[in-house]
């Protein structure tokens, strides 16, 4: 009598554990329209409530469901914790499309359970949708297919040819930037220059050179004539912005001659003695005595001093005198 | 180059020779009056031995000069008025049959003289030019079959009108470069041409006297080939004719377009020629630069051509001569 019930006992006991099982599970599918036109798409989407211990299996989404229905897109298993913190949800959003008219089934996902070594499954329920065809009005007979429809621009599309715009006005700025500065022949990065000693200084420095290289002792008389003839003009032009290097020497002395102010009486003969000495070398191979060579060095050192424009220095404010306090001693 | 030339016997020498210059230009003063730089001019193209054009609206004088000077070294003097009829064989000559000696004889034209006065030159067609200017070049004339030379000193001076344009055959940029010089008359100055009244109301009119012989312009031009024209002097004048031919590399941007072809060699032969013979004018046995600049306009302003941009903005040679002078650096 005990062995005829066993059988009957364990299977009693069998059904109450998977019922509470899946009294623990909900699944459930939905979609987002029942009705949409050919080939529009409707979103399906699978969820599962279950503990969140319970190892649960989604089930494999297959490309096509009775040939009419086909999924365009499956999305990544989302998991969702719920408040009690010990259940969560999973969701999976579907994509799918029909390019067949009529009424189409979605059939029941089964979503496969196990806890510990008992294996069970849950199944959602079947759905339905319509698919409607456009109306086709027969009197107008053939007409073209139909292009495409243009679907509207996003930001995320226009982005690159954006960008793309920006970088090539970018690049024509620069280029004629570029091209601007190279035209005025002005550099596009210009260091702070040292500023130019002033003329006087030059000439007495390129005169001392002179001076020290003995050019004329060593018979190079005509060179030593050249050097400090061109030191004066470059001196005369960068002092009195006479264009000295480009007049001859009697239009540089007639210059003088016509701005008494510039030069006194002494040192225009000076400048006419260097000048006409080195003319005279430089163009007649005039071979002068070493008095002479002497001579017009010490005449262009003299008419630079008497001519050069002194910086005017500001005076020095007097330095504060330290103010003490006297401080009253009792 | 001789480098052991003397400048000190040189130019003591010259101060020698030279001393014809102030009485040639005494007795050109007696008649002339004013057209100082036409004087020198003309004693620059006689001693250096290049050919002068004379551009200058009528009655500056032109003709009165160029006979002036004949007349006072002593020397042929010819007047050729051009024409759009004449021919090259009333110019250089041609040959005629003569039927008391029963053969072809040569009869020689006006060319054949010392000083040539081509009047209006432009007047005359192409190949009239062209016969002047080859005997101008080569100084010598061929009719038939004999060759003949000219005799020295050979002068041409060409007169231009510039105001008269229509009718007219203006003498091609080749043969232009062929004249050493081409000198612009100006007008008179006030006080001159009160002068130059004065003189004409007179019951003689001034002549000038022969002071001089064509030898002795002959011996002239071989001193004035011994002035010493430094090295400096040379590149001096080669930086001017190359400032010419590429402004840009004088910092002459500006004339870039301007100039549709510079000075050739000849005009640095000619620039070199004349700044002696202008410092022998001065009396000196050496060129200075200002030598150069005395005679750079009147051998230059025929040898650069201009560009339609540089028509079109009124920008003359002697502009972008100044413009030269005063760019390119004095040695």
């Amino acid at each position: 009598m005990k062995l005829r019930l066993f059988p009957v006992v364990l299977l009693l006991l069998l059904t109450g554990i998977f019922s509470a099982l899946k009294a623990q599970v909900t699944v459930k599918a939905s979609i987002d329209s029942t009705h949409i036109l050919i080939g529009d798409q409707i979103k399906l989407l699978l969820e599962i409530e279950k503990p969140k211990d319970l190892d649960v299996q989604f089930p494999q989404i297959p490309d096509t469901f009775s040939t009419h229905v086909e999924v365009v897109n499956r999305s990544k298993i989302d998991t969702v914790k719920l408040d009690s913190k010990v259940r969560e949800k999973l969701i999976q959003r579907l994509t799918i499309t029909s390019f067949d008219s009529g009424i189409h089934q979605i059939p029941s996902f089964f979503f496969k359970m196990k806890e510990g070594k008992i294996l069970d499954s849950a199944a959602t329920l079947s759905l339905a949708f319509q698919v409607l065809t456009m109306k086709i009005d027969t009197a107008k007979g053939p007409v073209d297919i139909k292009v495409p429809y243009s679907a509207p621009v996003t930001l995320k599309e226009i982005i690159p040819y954006i960008l793309g715009l920006i970088l090539i006005g970018a690049i024509i700025f620069f280029i004629f930037y570029y091209l601007k500065w190279k035209k005025k022949k002005i550099p596009l990065f210009v260091k702070a220059e040292k500023p130019d000693d002033p003329p006087h200084v030059i000439a007495l420095r390129e005169l001392d050179r002179i001076k020290t290289q003995k050019l004329w002792q060593q018979e190079k008389v005509k060179q030593y004539y050249s050097e400090v003839s061109d030191t004066i003009r470059v001196y005369i032009e960068k002092r009195f912005d006479i264009p000295a290097m480009e007049f001859t020497s009697a239009e540089t002395i007639g210059t003088f001659r016509q701005n008494k102010n510039m030069a006194d009486e002494n040192s225009l003969d000076q400048l006419q003695n260097i000048l006409s000495q080195a003319d005279l070398v430089k163009f007649a191979k005039y071979k002068p005595l070493p008095d002479d060579n002497n001579q017009t060095l010490m005449n262009a050192y003299s008419f630079v001093n008497q001519t050069k424009k002194e910086d005017v220095k500001t005076p020095e404010a007097p330095a504060a005198e330290p103010v003490t306090e006297e401080v009253a001693v009792p | 180059m001789d480098q052991t030339v003397d400048i000190r016997e040189l130019n003591e020498r010259i101060q020698r020779e030279s001393s014809f210059i102030d009485i040639i230009s005494m007795e050109m003063n007696k008649v002339i009056v004013g057209q100082k730089h036409l004087v020198e001019s003309l004693l620059v193209g006689l001693l250096s031995g290049g050919h002068i054009l004379l551009e200058g609206v009528p009655g500056l004088a032109k003709t009165l000069a160029i006979n002036t000077l004949a007349t006072s070294i002593d020397a042929k003097y010819a007047r050729i008025q051009f024409t759009p009829d004449l021919l090259p064989a009333d110019l250089l000559g041609t040959m005629i049959y003569s039927q008391k000696k029963e053969e072809f004889i040569v009869k020689k034209g006006p060319i054949f003289t010392n000083f040539v006065l081509a009047d209006e030159i432009n007047r005359a067609p192409a190949k009239v030019q062209s016969a002047l200017l080859e005997a101008m070049q080569e100084r010598q004339i061929t009719i038939g079959e004999t060759t003949y030379k000219l005799q020295e000193p050979f002068l041409v001076m060409a007169t231009q009108n510039p105001i008269e344009q229509e009718g007219t055959y203006p003498l091609p940029e080749a043969q232009v470069d062929r004249f050493m010089l081409k000198v612009v008359i100006k007008y008179p100055s006030k006080d001159e041409e009160k002068l130059i009244i004065q003189q004409n109301l007179l019951k003689t009119f001034p002549t000038a006297s022969k002071v001089m012989r064509p030898e002795d312009i002959l011996k002239a031009r071989d001193v004035v080939k011994d002035v010493y024209m430094d090295e400096k002097i040379q590149k001096y004048i080669v930086d001017i004719v190359f400032a010419t031919r590429d402004p840009k590399a004088y910092k002459l941007d500006k004339y870039v377009d301007m100039i549709s072809y510079g000075g050739s060699p000849r005009a640095s032969i000619s620039l070199a020629q004349a700044a002696k013979a202008y410092a022998f004018i001065k009396r000196r046995g050496y060129v200075i630069p200002e030598d150069v600049r005395a005679v750079c306009m009147d051998v230059m302003r025929h040898r650069i051509g201009l560009s339609y941009e540089a028509e079109a903005n009124n920008i003359t040679s002697e502009e972008i001569i100044a413009e030269i002078l005063n760019t390119v650096e004095v040695p």
